[in-house]
């Protein structure tokens, strides 16, 4: 695997395509938008027998983005796979290296390295998930920084993972103490898709302070819990036109249908 | 080389000694070479005829190999140029990680993915006597990490006091919530809270709310930090990234690319 950076050889001349990032499930997802100028690169070759080598790079922010919402982001393959499973099956064997992150500006840079496969078979791709591929995951990720008030005692902050996590997944730092109240232990409650509780024992009274949490989780239950999606990794509504810019790096081959 | 028919001449495997090679960003001066030593190095490579570069090797450092200094990356050399691609210059090339040796505690071990070199041109040109060779990216590669430092240690906030100074030996200052603290014992005296500060590239600060009176309070740490920002190659491997290196730690990849005809 991994040609790496082949430009032509015995195995067929290097090929541009149209590739496209979307995003799928089995009802109606909503779908990525990119800007008409965003990285976008497809090329393939495909050899005598069949064998198809391809490198996909979407590079996305700079100029706009709109991450959409579904179950996982898909890639657009040059050519349909001979998927080994059989027709309308998962097929969740490895077809590559390929790694996510956002970079260049805001803390922190990310880098996750996830594995390629063929695209599982998605109601909204309609049967044609031999011509995409997915991205496997390890983790999710969310982080941020929040403000503990003078009172009461506990502050809710919203997190972007999309799913219900483990509170032993999520690590908070004070940074800061105020008042003479004691206010460990501290715990965490209600958590929720979208939220999750800080509570001291007591109020901080004299003076606001600010905590750093981060949230680490594996991925959550359910077919699609493991896949690259518009929340996982992390939630690529971070990508901005200021930055952090997001890219997506895929390096494949398969045997075309 | 040369060209047969649709192919090239094929290599047999072969050994090869790659030298490592410290890389900055544009205008940021001159790191200070690493220097291997008597590092243990195993590397091989071939070429197939259809011009396929097949590379693996493992780099064990030794206790006379220097790391130098100042560095943004660390690049390895390839045996043979590539022939780069246009576009998408980050695409993985293969396998490969980093270890640190068997008498560390913990051994920490961190996958990384291999590519070629970004065009760091402006480093480049003193490689071969002063001369600019704009294709000398083409002979090394590069790897990326997933996490920017990791580090661990343990400490203690001595009695009569309400803070501790933690080196954390981090490539760069960490952000807070990267940082976990785990007391393993109590002091008499109730903490009030437990907070950190004083952040640096160096350094952190734990701290209670009141001094400890009475007792100690004794705490495991561990920072597994994502890359920095605002740094450029925050997400490529160097000599620190993502811990310090030293003697006994490893370097190992394989990778395959398509060599330069």
């Amino acid at each position: 695997m991994n040609r790496g950076v082949i430009r032509s050889s015995s195995l067929g001349d290097w090929q541009w395509y149209y590739t496209e990032l979307r995003t799928a499930s089995d009802g109606t997802p909503t779908q990525p938008t990119l800007a008409a100028n965003a990285r976008r690169v497809g090329r393939y070759t495909i050899d005598a027998t069949g064998h198809v080598v391809a490198q996909i790079q979407f590079g996305v922010g700079a100029n706009g983005f709109s991450p959409g919402a579904g179950s996982a982001y898909v890639v657009k393959l040059p050519v349909p796979a001979r998927r080994i499973t059989g027709p309308r099956t998962q097929c969740r064997i490895p077809i590559g290296a390929a790694m996510t992150y956002l970079s260049f500006v805001n803390a922190p840079n990310v880098n996750v390295p996830v594995v390629p496969t063929l695209a599982d078979p998605f109601t909204s791709l309609g049967g044609d998930e031999d011509n995409w591929a997915q991205m496997i995951c390890g983790e999710l990720l969310d982080w941020g920084t929040a403000t503990f008030p003078t009172t009461p005692a506990n502050v809710t902050v919203n997190h972007n993972l999309g799913v219900t996590f483990d509170p032993a997944d999520l690590n908070i730092v004070f940074k800061g103490d105020a008042g003479t109240n004691v206010k460990f232990p501290f715990w965490v409650t209600s958590i929720t898709t979208t939220q999750f509780t800080v509570n001291t024992r007591a109020i901080f009274s004299a003076a606001t302070v600010d905590f750093d949490w981060k949230i680490q989780a594996p991925p959550q239950t359910g077919t699609y819990g493991n896949l690259v999606s518009p929340t996982a990794p992390w939630a690529w509504s971070r990508v901005s036109g200021s930055g952090p810019f997001g890219q997506f790096f895929l390096e494949i081959e398969y045997d075309a249908a | 080389m040369s060209d047969i028919l649709n192919g090239v001449r094929p290599v047999l495997p072969q050994s090869f000694v790659p030298s490592v090679r410290a890389f900055v960003a544009l205008g940021d001066g001159t790191p200070t070479q690493p220097a291997l030593g008597s590092a243990t190095i195993s590397a091989t490579w071939s070429r197939d005829a259809l011009g396929l570069v097949r590379y693996s090797g493992i780099i064990t450092f030794a206790s006379d190999t220097t790391f130098g200094s100042g560095d943004r990356l660390w690049g390895v050399r390839l045996p043979w140029p590539a022939n780069r691609s246009t576009n998408g210059a980050d695409l993985p090339i293969g396998t490969a990680y980093v270890a640190e040796g068997a008498s560390d505690s913990p051994r920490w071990t961190q996958l990384l993915v291999p590519t070629l070199l970004d065009p760091v041109n402006s480093d480049l040109t003193t490689l071969t006597t002063g001369a600019y060779v704009n294709d000398e990216q083409d002979r090394w590669m590069q790897f990326f990490t997933a996490k920017g430092g990791v580090a661990s240690g343990t400490a203690t906030i001595a009695q009569g006091t309400s803070s501790i100074t933690v080196n954390h030996g981090l490539p760069f200052a960490p952000q807070a919530y990267d940082i976990q603290i785990m007391p393993t014992g109590s002091p008499t005296t109730a903490p009030r809270i437990f907070y950190v500060n004083g952040i640096t590239s160096t350094q952190f600060v734990v701290n209670t709310g009141v001094s400890l009176t009475t007792g100690t309070l004794p705490f495991s740490w561990k920072a597994v930090v994502e890359p920095d920002s605002g740094t450029t190659y925050s997400l490529l491997f160097g000599s620190k990234k993502p811990w310090t290196l030293a003697s006994g730690h490893s370097l190992a990849w394989s990778v395959v690319y398509e060599g330069r005809r």
